[in-house]
């Protein structure tokens, strides 16, 4: 946690969250953060709930002046920051926050330890990720995307399987990710681990495959997907 | 010689990533004139564009929102699968891109096994 920063200031005011500051922050380890992109955002509202990406947006565009909630919110996913929500920061500071009563955006900076990831910082409960197995290596991962969605994370877990379909315009399919040791997995996503090597020859130092043909590759569905076997599964696409 | 081709040229083949290249997108759309189309596809959203070498070997610059900013990657066909054969192609595509072997940040040759 960063010293820097008062638990409960009121931060919309105070640091009058901008893209500058935004930057600073992104830019400086003065915070005693340990991993500078490892800081936390806390958005919370008076009597709130847990809001989605699409009601942060909306709360974030009312807080700031047109556009700047969404360039935020791009800015922070630009940077991998992890998103925390907060169910009930700072109702205290709220009555002093005048037209801004009821909206807060507050800033605490979080040491990138695995045990704090995914908990609440600020009061409430949280969406943890959803860890089933033991990690091992090497760690592939995917983000949320149309085809990554959080069904697909909940249904990856349940059947501790990947699968993957053909490439736009392909008729091979394949199970595909992004390797861990030097792309980050994003806020979103899923981490796994699987005893299948990925396809020899298809990939990069960033990107894995995994082909129908290559050992350990299975086909789903008549040959629709390929799919590998998992044996741990870090899912932080909850809820 | 190269030329830009709709990305529908690319239905029906398989490619695979084969250099990475230490250039943005944007990099081609303002020297080369070769704008990218915004997509998405079973790995993750991208911005690609094809094109054709010599009217005979289609390939793709494309950068998948995971990979780092500055980068676009060359995908080639499936069945091209000779690293030396691969090699020649990637030289080829540099020369025609304009691209200087030291903006190669990785291509298969330096690990087949990827």
């Amino acid at each position: 946690m960063g010293p820097a920063i008062a638990p409960n200031r009121p931060v919309v005011e105070s640091i009058a969250i901008d893209l500058r500051q935004c930057r600073f922050l992104t830019g400086t380890s003065t915070f005693g953060c340990r991993n500078k992109r490892h800081f936390a955002v806390v958005v919370a509202r008076e009597g709130g709930d847990r809001m989605g990406e699409q009601a942060i947006n909306a709360l974030l565009t009312k807080v700031f002046p047109t556009g700047m909630g969404f360039a935020f919110v791009a800015l922070m996913q630009k940077h991998r920051l992890n998103l925390h929500i907060s169910s009930c920061a700072a109702r205290r500071d709220a009555n002093n926050s005048g037209p801004r009563r009821g909206a807060w955006l507050r800033w605490r900076l979080e040491e990138p330890k695995s045990s704090a990831r995914g908990r609440m910082i600020a009061g409430g409960g949280t969406h943890a990720p959803v860890i089933k197995g033991t990690a091992g290596t090497p760690l592939y991962n995917r983000r949320e995307s149309p085809t990554q969605t959080r069904h697909d994370a909940a249904t990856q877990v349940a059947s501790m399987e990947v699968w993957g379909a053909a490439a736009r315009g392909s008729a091979m399919p394949s199970v595909k990710a992004y390797r861990s040791a030097v792309m980050a997995p994003a806020a979103r996503g899923v981490e796994f681990c699987s005893n299948v090597s990925p396809t020899a020859g298809k990939g990069t130092p960033f990107e894995a495959r995994w082909y129908i043909g290559s050992t350990g590759v299975v086909t789903r569905q008549s040959g629709t997907f390929a799919a590998i076997p998992i044996y741990f599964i870090k899912n932080t696409q909850v809820p | 010689m190269f030329r830009q081709v709709p990305l529908s040229r690319l239905e029906g083949h398989e490619l695979v990533p084969q250099a990475i290249i230490d250039r943005p997108t944007s990099h081609f759309t303002q020297r080369l004139n070769i704008p990218f189309t915004r997509g998405e596809d079973d790995f993750d959203t991208y911005e690609a564009a094809a094109l054709e070498l010599n009217g005979d070997i289609v390939f793709e610059l494309k950068r998948y929102s995971g990979y780092p900013e500055n980068s676009t990657t060359v995908y080639l066909p499936y069945d091209i699968d000779n690293v030396e054969q691969i090699t020649r192609l990637i030289a080829i595509i540099a020369d025609e891109l304009h691209i200087p072997q030291t903006w190669i940040s990785w291509q298969r040759r330096d690990n087949p096994y990827f």
